[in-house]
């Protein structure tokens, strides 16, 4: 319920923001309602089907201190699937209620982009998170996500996107919203190839982070 | 001679103090972030170019604030009043010196100058007692009514999001809203003070309001606390 609640409050003080300034750099109310509703929704299907993710440090922590024999042929994927969150639902929620106050018939496509998004986030963090692996960085990570965030869910305009695709943040928010309200091939090909780089990433890093400790269990 | 030698060494211990947190750092890069996205957000809005200042402006002096505040999550609200005080303080003033020195850096003309900025850090000063205050009493009323604290102090984040006007000045809110944040401390904490940037007008009743509730809140909490103590007694 509090996810909800944060997430409603969000969405109603940029009504409130888009009532007094109903266009801005390229954004309507339409557009941030879309962003809302992709970003929760992107972030509600991770937490919801790869809740895993976020016991990845617990994880790595375990393989530094007694070495666990892995038994799994991928346990990237045993890891991530292994749990769900519970506020995942409440993201979900909030999306759907996004969607509702707008137009419904956006949801079969919009479900395509979130799945790429959610898809790009698992692998940002799983990447993040791999990184554990050679330092200790965890408090920074934390710092991340949440710039992460901050940068997924507010209306930059549309001129100032390389950061946020470099970040790549763009892609969960204001890509989805672009794609949703025009669709063209190049900003598909260049969200498609960033999940697909991102998810490649993550798997070769935490392979990698796996094989240092099985090679040093071995020996 | 040794006290001016100490002086720099004391700076430099605090400065290397503060560094040394990564969460602070994070709070650091949270605002440059945050004044990046605003300022752009602030670019596009139709607005002169003297209004644009204002609202990056306003949104600054919410957010140095904010981030300076003791925070519940990262147990900083557990410690003694006076090093919470400390700590917001400390905060307060790195943070809003790298907000003043990033607005000069966004801005070609700032509008507002060091002598506002030692203004609205004095003003600052208020709100951080405020909210200081605000918390023990909420830390209070918790541990009489045996409730655990983390759900209040959730909602008072919200509080200070809304009712502060944290991304939206209260004049821009609906009459009824701000009939209701104004029932509330939170705007004295947050939105009242960043809107000196648009007008000076407001300064005294702010310190009217500030005064007006710390002597509110001192009530309630000198209550509680002799409740309390009755309570134990009793037993």
């Amino acid at each position: 319920m509090q996810v909800v609640f944060n997430n409603l409050l969000f969405l109603f003080l940029w009504k409130l923001f888009f009532t007094v300034f109903p266009f801005f750099g390229g954004w309507t109310w339409q557009d941030m309602r879309l962003l809302i509703a992709c970003g929760t929704g992107s972030l509600g299907l991770m937490f919801v089907f790869f809740g895993g993710v976020k016991k990845m440090p617990d994880f790595i922590r375990l393989c530094q201190t007694s070495r666990p024999a892995l038994t799994s042929k991928a346990p990237l994927f045993t890891l991530l699937c292994g749990s769900s969150i519970p506020s995942g639902w409440g993201h979900l929620a909030t999306s759907l209620f996004c969607f509702m106050l707008g137009d419904l018939s956006l949801i079969p496509l919009a479900f395509v982009y979130m799945t790429l998004a959610c898809f790009l986030l698992t692998a940002t963090h799983t990447l993040l998170y791999s990184l554990l692996f050679w330092c200790r960085a965890g408090s920074w990570i934390a710092i991340y996500e949440e710039l992460f965030l901050l940068l997924s869910l507010y209306p930059i305009p549309h001129k100032n996107m390389c950061l946020l695709l470099l970040f790549p943040a763009g892609c969960v928010g204001t890509l989805p919203v672009t794609l949703l309200r025009t669709f063209s091939w190049s900003p598909f090909f260049i969200f498609l190839t960033s999940t697909s780089l991102f998810c490649f990433l993550a798997f070769i890093v935490f392979f990698f982070g796996c094989k240092k400790y099985q090679a040093q269990t071995l020996h | 001679m040794k006290r001016l030698q100490s002086l720099p060494s004391l700076i430099i211990h605090t400065l290397r103090a503060t560094f040394s947190c990564s969460r602070f750092l994070g709070a650091i890069l949270y605002l440059l972030l945050i004044l990046w996205v605003y300022f752009h957000i602030g670019k596009a809005l139709p607005l002169s170019s003297l209004q644009q200042e204002q609202f990056l402006g306003y949104i600054a002096c919410n957010y140095f604030v904010l981030l300076s505040l003791p925070s519940w999550e990262q147990g900083e609200m557990q410690s003694s009043y006076a090093s919470q005080l400390r700590t917001f303080i400390r905060k307060g003033i790195i943070l809003g010196g790298i907000t003043l020195l990033t607005l000069k850096f966004l801005n070609k003309v700032l509008i507002f100058s060091w002598s506002f900025f030692a203004m609205s850090w004095g003003f600052a000063l208020l709100s951080g007692l405020l909210s200081l205050l605000m918390t023990t009493t909420l830390l209070h009323l918790c541990l009489w009514y045996n409730k655990k604290p983390g759900l209040f102090f959730w909602l008072y984040s919200k509080g200070l999001f809304l009712f502060g006007g944290l991304f939206l000045p209260l004049t821009l809110y609906p009459s009824w809203l701000q009939t209701v944040a104004h029932c509330t401390p939170f705007p004295a904490i947050l939105a009242d003070r960043s809107q000196l940037i648009f007008s000076l007008q407001g300064s005294s009743s702010l310190i009217h309001a500030y005064f007006g509730w710390s002597l509110l809140l001192l009530g309630i909490l000198h209550a509680v606390k002799d409740q309390r103590t009755q309570n134990a007694s009793s037993f």
